[in-house]
C-alpha cells in the first residue's frame, strides 16, 4: 500500500488506515528503535517503543491540517525525536551525559547552513549517503551497515572517513 | 564533522529528511518483518483503539465467567448464610412506606408470618434501601441478633467482643462510620418485625436501623437472587397460607394502622398488632429478664432522641428503661424435618434499675399509660 493509499483509509477509515500505516512501517520503525536504543532497551522495550512511536504519530496526523509529503520522512523523524528523548532520559538516569550526545542540551548550533549539508550530503552519492544516514541518524554501527549494504564493516568505515573528509573541506570547517 | 552530523539529524526536520526518501526507502525495504504483528497490537492500544471483535469477544468471555465466579461465590455465601429469606423494597417517592417482607417457608408452623413497615418514616429518613430480613433458622436468628449487638457495640452500648467477632466473621469488616458517612445508616425510626408465634401471642418485634444497614450490607450481594422486590407504591398484602391471615396494612401510617383481614374471624383471636401488651418478665421466666422489661411495643432506638419506656413503681418512683435488642425464644427441642425457628422474638428495654413484676404500677410508653394485665 501506498503512502497516499494509506494516507486515504486513515482519512476515511483511521482503524483500518493506522493499521495498514503500522503493517507498512512496524519493520522501519523497529529498525530505528533497534538502532537508536538497542543498547538501552531490551526486546519488549523496543516492540513497546515501536508502538509508542505508532501512537505518536498517529495522534500527530490527526492534529495535522494537511497531510505529510513523505509519510517515511514524518514517521522517521516522529521515530528519531521519540529515541532521542528516550535516550536522554536513560542516559541522564545513569547520570553520565557524554558529551557528543549533548547536541540539545545547550550545545551552540554549529555555524553550519542546513542546507547547504542536506544538499552536500546527497552528493556523496550512493552508497555513501545512506551509510551516512545509517551511521548519523539511525546510529547504526559499522558492522550492521556493512550487513544491510553488503559490505565488509572495513570498507564501511573508510567510505565514512573519506565522506567526513569531503563534507569537511566542502563545509570549510 | 562527526559532531554536525549528529546535531543535523538529532533535529533535522521532516523536509530534510524527505529528501533523502531514496535511502530511506531503502533502509525500510531492507527492515525486518519480525515483530511487526506484535507492534501492531501494541500500537493499535496505544492509539486509543478499541480490541477487535474477536478480542472483545474474549473479554466478554472473561467477564461471563467472572461474572459466574461471583454468582457462585455469592450463592456460596448466600447458601451458607443460615438460609435467609431476603426480599427487598426501595423507597418509592410516591410514597412515604418502604416495605420489606421476609417469609418463611410453605411448611412451617404459624410462626411464618413476618412484616416489616416503618413506622412514621419521614422521607429525610430513607435515603436508601431498608431491609429486614428474616431467619428460618436458629443460627440465621442468632447471625441477626449478632448484627444488632455488633451495632450496639459499634455504638458503645455491648460489650461482648466476642459479638463483633462473630460479625466480622460472618461479613468481614463493616465500617460503621463510613456506612453512616454515606447515608447507608439511619439514625432514627424503627422497623417492625411482627408475626404470629407459637406462644399464641403477637410477636411485635422492632429492629434499630443498624440492624438494617448491616442486612443491607449483606443485601446488596444478593440482590439479584432474589428478584422478589415489591413495589412500595402498592398496598402490600401478604397472604399466609398456613393460618389463612392476610394482614393489609395502610401504606401511610404506621403499625397502629395495621389491618387484620381474615374470612375467618378465628384468626383474630391470636394475632393482636397493638402496642397494648406488655410483658414483664421476672427472674423465675427467665434469668436474663431480671432487670429487662420486654415487650411488643414499637421499641424505638435513636441515639439522639431515645424513645424512653417509664416504668412507675407502686412507691411512686420511677425507672426508665430504654429498648436494648431483642430477644429469641427456640424451642427447647426440634424434631427431625422441622424448621429450627424461634417460637418468637421480643424486644426488651434494659431498666436503670431491677424491677420486679410486683411493684409495678403502671408503664407509660410513647405517652401512654398502660395497666399490666393481671
Amino acid at each position: 500500500m501506498s503512502d497516499n493509499e494509506i494516507l486515504t483509509l486513515l482519512a476515511k477509515d483511521s482503524r483500518r488506515g493506522f493499521e495498514a500505516l503500522v503493517s507498512a512501517y512496524a519493520g522501519y520503525i523497529a529498525v530505528i528503535v533497534r538502532s537508536r536504543l538497542g543498547d538501552m532497551l531490551g526486546a519488549e522495550e523496543q516492540k513497546d517503543a515501536a508502538a509508542d512511536i505508532f501512537a505518536e504519530a498517529y495522534r500527530a496526523l490527526s492534529k495535522r491540517p494537511d497531510s505529510p509529503d513523505s509519510l517515511k520522512a514524518f514517521l522517521s523523524v516522529t521515530a528519531a525525536r521519540y529515541c532521542a528523548g528516550i535516550y536522554r532520559r536513560k542516559v541522564k538516569e545513569r547520570n553520565t551525559v557524554p558529551i557528543d550526545d549533548l547536541t540539545e542540551q545547550g550545545k551552540p548550533e554549529p555555524a553550519f547552513e542546513r542546507t547547504e549539508l542536506t544538499e552536500l550530503l546527497k552528493t556523496l552519492g550512493e552508497p555513501d549517503c545512506e551509510i551516512f544516514l545509517r551511521r548519523y541518524f539511525l546510529g547504526q554501527k559499522s558492522a550492521e551497515i556493512a550487513s544491510a549494504l553488503g559490505l565488509t564493516p572495513g570498507s564501511v568505515d573508510q567510505r565514512i572517513s573519506r565522506g567526513l573528509k569531503k563534507l569537511r573541506e566542502r563545509i570549510g570547517e | 564533522m562527526e559532531n554536525i552530523l549528529r546535531y543535523y539529524f538529532d533535529t533535522v526536520s521532516e523536509e530534510e529528511l524527505a529528501g533523502f526518501e531514496k535511502e530511506l526507502e531503502s533502509i525500510a525495504n531492507g527492515s525486518p518483518a519480525g515483530d511487526a504483528g506484535d507492534i501492531l497490537g501494541r500500537a493499535v492500544e496505544k492509539a486509543g483503539f478499541r480490541p477487535k471483535p474477536a478480542k472483545r469477544r474474549k473479554h466478554r468471555l472473561l467477564i461471563l465467567i467472572a461474572a459466574a465466579v461471583v454468582i457462585l461465590a455469592t450463592v456460596g455465601f448466600v447458601a451458607n448464610f443460615n438460609k435467609l429469606d431476603v426480599y427487598f423494597g426501595i423507597r418509592s417517592s410516591e410514597s412515604p412506606f418502604v416495605g420489606i417482607f421476609g417469609e418463611r417457608g410453605a411448611s412451617v408452623s404459624n410462626n411464618d408470618l413476618t412484616l416489616s413497615v416503618d413506622g412514621a418514616f419521614s422521607d429525610e429518613m430513607f435515603s436508601h434501601f431498608l431491609i429486614s430480613l428474616t431467619a428460618q433458622t436458629r443460627e440465621g436468628r442468632r447471625t441477626i441478633d449478632k448484627i444488632e449487638r455488633a451495632y450496639h457495640l459499634s455504638k458503645g452500648y455491648a460489650t461482648d467482643r466476642e459479638d463483633v467477632e462473630f460479625f466480622e466473621e460472618v461479613y468481614g469488616h463493616i465500617d460503621m462510620e463510613k456506612l453512616y458517612n454515606e447515608g447507608k445508616w439511619f439514625q432514627t425510626g424503627f422497623i417492625y418485625d411482627a408475626g404470629t408465634g407459637n406462644s399464641g401471642y403477637t410477636i411485635c418485634d422492632s429492629h434499630y436501623f443498624g440492624y438494617n444497614t448491616a442486612s443491607a450490607f449483606y443485601f446488596e450481594l444478593i440482590i439479584d437472587k432474589t428478584e422478589k422486590a415489591i413495589d412500595p407504591s402498592k398496598p402490600m398484602k401478604i397472604t399466609e397460607a398456613i393460618s389463612g391471615l392476610s394482614v393489609e396494612a395502610d401504606m401511610t401510617a404506621n403499625l397502629k394502622t395495621v389491618k387484620l383481614i381474615s374470612d375467618d374471624p378465628a384468626a383474630y383471636k391470636d394475632v393482636t398488632i397493638s402496642p397494648l401488651k406488655i410483658l414483664i418478665r421476672s427472674p423465675e421466666d427467665d434469668p436474663f429478664a431480671a432487670n429487662k422489661i420486654i415487650t411488643d411495643v414499637p421499641s424505638v432506638y435513636s441515639e439522639d432522641d431515645p424513645i424512653v419506656i417509664f416504668v412507675h413503681k407502686k412507691d411512686g418512683t420511677t425507672v426508665e428503661g430504654r429498648n436494648a435488642q431483642s430477644i429469641p425464644y427456640w424451642k427447647s427441642e426440634v424434631k427431625e424435618g422441622e424448621p429450627d425457628i424461634p417460637v418468637k422474638v421480643d424486644s426488651y428495654a434494659r431498666l436503670s434499675e431491677l424491677t420486679m413484676l410486683e411493684d409495678i404500677d403502671h408503664v407509660t410508653i410513647l405517652g401512654i399509660d398502660y395497666r399490666l394485665e393481671s
